[in-house]
């Protein structure tokens, strides 16, 4: 599409292709990609600074776990329910996966190895269980190979709109703790010694990276290494400070899967291959120079 | 601000580490907490910072005013070192030392404000690290590390101070350089309770030594010379 025919299907509405094209189509799936972008960002900035591990990443640590399995049913065709209530019962499941991994990664203090083997551990679960019922239900088709490798295509503006409200909690509850993860960079004992209630802090930025999780993949299934690669890309570029890396991680997350996205629909027109299969490749050789240059 | 540890008991899987343990301590005195490992110094730390709760007994903390703090204990009120401490994986010196002016009743607070400033900069130059602020935390020596957490707790601007220190990474001349650095904060008017193996530097610094033995406190008292034969 030429930039002339995309502006006349933004502002006028005259030819019908054209209009479809652009607002059923490409708009929806340019939203989408932000807005799933946003969400891994935040959700990895969140899981990295609160458990002071540099692995941290929603899909690594299981943290979308419930959301794979929900969305697994209901492909399957197990759970038979309207967008609204299958994106709550997936973001829910997924808040349920962070605070189960946060509360089994919890015997007198919250130690980063203990989450880390605890969120690995769920994460192949959840996989392995999602699996297990494609294979079950007999979906061996791309449909399967776009949801775990992550695709944008074929969405509608139908699988955003319930996630919205999600979106608004999971914000709400990240700003009051951006500040706070700070302090929480020095350790519980330190943090809790000036007053930084590390247990509480720690508490909502998981269920606030758990809810981000969810929202992902309830939109856009599996993909990897953008919560990963991104809050390190923000704290080279940004800084050490928690709010500057949460508040960098989101935009930088949009771009990220934004650009996939482009290079998942055009490589190989006009077959799509999964957008988390690009990400993967364009964020792991990144993630491969960040750690040689920051750690 | 007082410290009173009253009666104060603990025990660890049915093993008694403290038995009624009696303590006041206030500004303007380098209390050294000494006693051989696993006689419950760093418990009793761990008390008096509101880690753990005792299992009888009482600690209270009084303002100068008379009134007594009750409620968490620990959020706030003493600037603490606790044992095991991890670096900071990223930050500099300067940074580190910054987070100490944390104010948790505000979520908001952008900016530190220039008396936030001053204090960080006089807490790092009077720890003698001025030259090296802007250098990463991880890359300092030993001897560093432990004068950039002094100056973090200097920088919260707390009357007591809480240590449980190891020193058994530093060399000598390091030692003796914090112990100076100690002695002078105390006589300018802070109370620092700290646990330490350094018996011969205790004992020429130390305002008063607190020596910890079979879940009792055996001495309580000024600096003595046979502090070593007391504890084994």
């Amino acid at each position: 599409m030429e930039w002339n025919e995309l502006l006349s299907g933004i502002f006028s509405r005259e030819d019908p292709v054209v209009k479809t094209v652009v607002w059923d189509i490409r708009i929806p799936r340019v939203i989408l990609c932000v807005l799933v972008g946003v969400c891994l960002g935040l959700s990895g900035a969140m899981i990295q600074i609160s458990t002071r591990n540099p692995l941290g990443d929603p899909q690594l640590f299981g943290l979308g776990g419930g959301a794979a399995v929900v969305q697994a049913l209901s492909m399957a065709g197990v759970i038979v329910v309207s967008s609204w209530i299958l994106v709550s019962l997936s973001i829910l499941a997924s808040l349920a996966s962070a605070l189960f991994i946060t509360f089994f990664s919890f015997r007198d203090y919250i130690s980063q190895s203990r989450l880390a083997l605890i969120g690995v551990s769920f994460s192949a679960i959840s996989v392995a269980i999602s699996v297990s019922i494609f294979a079950q239900a007999r979906i061996f088709s791309q449909q399967t190979i776009h949801f775990i490798g992550g695709s944008m295509s074929n969405r509608v503006l139908d699988n955003v709109i319930p996630t919205l409200p999600f979106l608004v909690i999971a914000i709400l509850l990240a700003v009051p703790v951006s500040t706070r993860l700070n302090v929480l960079s020095l350790g519980d004992r330190i943090s809790y010694s000036l007053g930084g209630k590390p247990a509480l802090t720690k508490l909502m930025a998981m269920s606030s990276a758990g809810i981000l999780a969810g929202i992902a993949v309830s939109m856009a299934g599996l993909i990897g290494f953008v919560g990963l690669v991104i809050p390190h890309l923000s704290r080279m570029l940004i800084g050490h400070d928690s709010r500057a890396i949460m508040f960098m991680s989101a935009p930088l997350g949009a771009l990220l899967v934004l650009y996939a996205d482009q290079m998942a629909r055009l490589a190989f027109m006009p077959s799509e291959i999964p957008v988390g299969m690009v990400t993967t490749l364009l964020g792991a050789p990144l993630m491969i120079f960040i750690a040689r240059r920051l750690i | 601000m007082r410290i009173e540890v009253k009666d104060v008991s603990f025990s660890h899987s049915n093993k008694r580490i403290l038995d009624s343990i009696n303590i006041d301590m206030g500004p303007s005195s380098l209390v050294c907490l000494i006693g051989l490992n696993g006689m419950g110094k760093t418990t009793l730390i761990d008390l008096i910072s509101d880690k753990i709760k005792p299992e009888s007994g009482d600690i209270s903390v009084q303002r100068d005013d008379g009134s007594y703090i009750t409620g968490n204990r620990g959020a706030n009120l003493f600037a603490l070192i606790p044992q095991g401490i991890t670096d900071p994986m990223y930050l500099t010196v300067r940074e580190t030392v910054s987070l100490a002016r944390f104010d948790p009743s505000s979520m908001w607070k952008i900016r530190l404000n220039d008396d936030d400033e001053n204090l960080i900069s006089k807490s790092i130059e009077l720890c003698g690290l001025i030259d090296m602020q802007d250098r990463k935390f991880a890359e300092l020596s030993g001897g560093e590390k432990q004068r950039a957490w002094l100056a973090f707790c200097l920088a919260q601007d707390k009357e007591i101070l809480i240590l449980d220190e190891s020193l058994h990474a530093l060399d000598f001349s390091s030692r003796i350089f914090y112990f100076q650095l100690l002695a002078s904060l105390a006589k300018s008017g802070k109370g620092i309770l700290m646990s330490t193996h350094e018996l011969a530097l205790a004992e020429k610094f130390a305002d008063r030594i607190l020596a910890i033995k079979d879940t009792q406190i055996i001495y309580d008292g000024p600096p003595k010379s046979d502090l070593e034969l007391l504890i084994q």
